[in-house]
């Protein structure tokens, strides 16, 4: 394989360092070429010694890339694109100063079983012939409600017996299914996962925004961390909620320092009032299971608590941390946010309520959402006292004996599951989604007066508002974007670009940039986010680097970051095993305040798909 | 041991679905005991009885713990082994039988009293 390295201190070198915002940091820049011809979008990673931080920057039309990073001693460098094989070199940068010239020649796949097992988890999926459409829906809503389906963990090749096992295993995890999505499923995973290569026919367009951006990654705890959420701090630190260890995890995106705070002890057992539950195993081992957090305007960080059904301040001057108890029939307490009198709101999944919290008084207030049916009527009602009853036998899964939505067929319908929540910065007012009732519904924050309506599309998960008042919501069901403007009460719908026609996304969480009012998207199926400009209503695509990416809430650093946290669940899962911190620079990291540029042209050109030999 | 109380808390959860599933046999038991009255004797009669709607109600838990009637599992073509279907019918009877035998014990002290 061509290739060539020349390191050479020269005074182009010298001019790139003194332009960087980093001391003493190295540059690297090149080229990346497939036979000659420059391969545009290619990813350029380049990973330190101790493979915890990871910086990524993308190709230009020329192929053309320059990289700063901060890292001393050997580093790794990796080229990837999609449909060639990575071209990994290890390097010494010493000190970590110093220009180096570094040229990627990278070959295509040509063994059918190595392209297939590069491509993302979206592309092994099309391998999965559902018998039905509403077993289709269901492993969409169902198993890839935590993590991917079709990565490299995931895919394994099992008889029937084997992923009927593995099936009751995730439903003991909570995946809601009937028996015969159950069945179906399980016979679909079986038949199509056989370990023979998936056809290649996705399609990856560059565009030329994309060069411009940075990717940085910040490995976080071990195989079993789970940081649900991550939230950017007024210090400019990310902090990160570990739902699995009862952990705050803080970092600091200068020094790449990581610190962790420990959640207080509990009296409640092992999986809080969840202790019945299996939960997964080795992942969940804490009390607590903070979940969500948000940052109030006095610095005071607030999160949830979704195992223990309280919810915690954490002060990220003293680190102190404090615990309010919201009451163990609320049943787990979901995603938190702060309104503009300091109000702390949160979803409380299991038990179809939204809290109310008011940091001066110390006071909850509990508002019981529309029961949208019967049987989640009988859900409310009974879940808190079964689990109180499961948990006699900790971890025995007794409810799953005698739960309605398995006798009475019901699968997910059995719950409605209120998940996102965001407060309308035009009048006030809450509105929350509800994942398994398929709507979207509004709290007026003075009389608590609820109202709701249906969504167009299936899953609406963790929604946000931007500065008119328009609500954004994610599809996940659906592979989709909704737009809500609350005025008119009209909706509207957007497909999410797919990489091919028989792929889906699973879009878990969207955020709207404060200043260009651009629409962030996880995707998650395809280790891409999005960036969607209402204006033009179109799409960039951003290729994450790390293989199973599982992004959550996204929030906006003052030097134009994109940030969340990588928690495929488990993390082990996720390419290197362990999980992230991860940072999106669609302009580079800028100085701090400012403003990063509207979203340029779009798709320029299209990478063809290619043939390759069997083996 | 923790699998049999788990399993019996589940019963005693779930018998309400499983009375209610097996409606047909409960009533076909109510009315053998009361329409053989002049041909057979309180003691057998309640005996059969009891074996109707014991086999109406006798328990197949699947992968979950999750209690089914065995009929009804029959019916959708599932298949419940001949062997654990006689236990579990032997144990459902007991217990019926069981209960009303102190039922009607508790009625004819009521009675008498």
């Amino acid at each position: 394989m061509p290739h060539t390295v020349r390191t050479h201190h020269m005074l182009r070198g010298a001019a790139l360092l003194l332009a960087s915002p980093l001391a003493l940091a190295a540059s690297f820049s090149g080229t990346v070429a497939s036979g000659g011809k420059p391969v545009a979008g290619a990813m350029v990673t380049a990973i330190d010694a101790a493979q915890d931080q990871r910086d990524t920057v993308y190709t230009d039309a020329q192929g053309r890339y320059t990289l700063k990073v901060d890292f001393k001693g050997p580093v790794t460098l990796r080229a990837r694109a999609p449909y060639f094989k990575d071209d990994v070199r290890p390097l010494n940068l010493g000190d970590g100063s110093g220009a180096h010239e570094l040229d990627f020649a990278l070959t295509r796949h040509s063994v059918a079983a190595e392209l297939s097992a590069s491509l993302s988890a979206s592309a092994q999926l099309t391998k999965l012939s559902f018998p039905n459409h509403d077993s289709r829906s269901a492993f969409i809503s169902q198993c890839n409600y935590c993590h991917q389906v079709g990565n490299e963990l995931t895919r394994a090749v099992k008889d029937e017996s084997a992923w009927a096992q593995t099936m009751r295993r995730m439903e003991g995890y909570f995946a809601l299914l009937t028996n015969k999505e159950a069945k179906d499923i399980t016979t679909t995973l079986a038949k199509g996962f056989d370990g023979k290569p998936v056809a290649a026919v996705q399609q990856h367009p560059f565009d030329p925004v994309v060069a411009r951006a940075l990717v940085k990654e910040w490995v976080v705890g071990d195989g079993l961390s789970f940081i649900h959420d991550a939230d950017v701090g007024e210090d400019e630190k990310l902090y990160g909620v570990d739902e699995g260890h009862d952990v705050i995890w803080e970092l600091d995106r200068t020094t790449g320092k990581i610190d962790q705070h420990k959640l207080p002890d509990s009296d409640l057992p092992e999986g809080g009032v969840f202790a019945g539950v299996q939960l997964p195993i080795g992942v969940f081992t804490g009390k607590h299971g903070p979940h969500s957090m948000a940052q109030a305007r006095d610095g005071r960080f607030w999160f949830t608590n979704a195992l223990s059904s309280t919810i915690g301040s954490f002060d990220p001057v003293t680190k102190k941390i404090k615990l309010y108890d919201v009451g163990r029939t609320h049943l787990y307490p979901h995603t938190i946010r702060i309104d503009q009198d300091g109000i702390v709101w949160f979803t409380i999944v299991a038990s179809n309520e939204v809290g109310r919290f008011d940091p001066k008084t110390e006071k909850f207030t509990i508002v019981n959402l529309p029961k949208n049916g019967f049987w989640r009527g009988v859900t409310e009602y009974a879940f808190p006292y079964l689990l109180k009853i499961a948990a006699w036998f900790p971890k025995q899964n007794l409810q799953m004996g005698v739960s309605h939505h398995k006798w009475a067929d019901l699968g997910r319908e059995a719950f409605t599951f209120p998940y996102g929540i965001d407060v309308n910065p035009v009048d006030g007012s809450i509105w929350y989604a509800k994942l398994y009732a398929h709507k979207i519904g509004r709290i007026d924050a003075k009389t608590l007066k609820v109202t709701e309506w249906d969504t167009p599309l299936k899953g609406p998960r963790r929604l946000r508002f931007d500065a008119q008042g328009n609500l954004w919501i994610p599809a996940f069901d659906e592979s989709g974007l909704m737009k809500f403007d609350t005025k008119t009460q009209r909706f509207e719908t957007f497909k999410l670009p797919l990489l091919a026609h028989n792929e889906y996304e699973v879009p878990y969480a969207l955020a709207v940039h404060p200043k260009t009012q651009q629409v962030w998207i996880t995707s998650n199926m395809s280790d891409r986010m999005f960036r969607f400009d209402p204006k033009t209503q179109d799409f960039v695509s951003y290729a994450m680097p790390t293989r199973v990416t599982w992004l959550r809430d996204l929030v906006f650093t003052k030097d134009g970051g994109i940030c969340s946290s990588s928690s495929n669940l488990p993390a082990y899962g996720i390419e290197g095993g362990r999980a992230s911190f991860i940072c999106l620079y669609p302009d580079g990291e800028q100085p701090q305040g400012v403003v990063p540029k509207a979203a340029d042209a779009p798709a320029a050109s299209i990478a063809a798909p290619v043939k390759v030999a069997k083996k | 041991m923790q699998e049999f109380l788990i399993h019996l808390v589940i019963v005693v959860l779930m018998a309400g679905v499983l009375l209610f599933w097996a409606i047909p046999f409960i009533a076909l038991a109510v009315l053998f005991f009361r329409r053989t009255a002049r041909v057979l004797g309180e003691p057998t009669r309640l005996l059969l009885a009891c074996a109707i709607a014991a086999a109406g109600i006798a328990p197949h838990f699947d992968a979950y713990r999750q209690p089914h009637p065995i009929w009804l599992r029959w019916w959708n073509g599932d298949e419940v082994s001949a062997g654990y279907a006689l236990a579990s019918f032997l144990i459902t009877f007991a217990v019926v039988y069981g209960q009303m035998r102190l039922l009607r014990r508790h009625r004819h002290a009521s009675a008498a009293a």
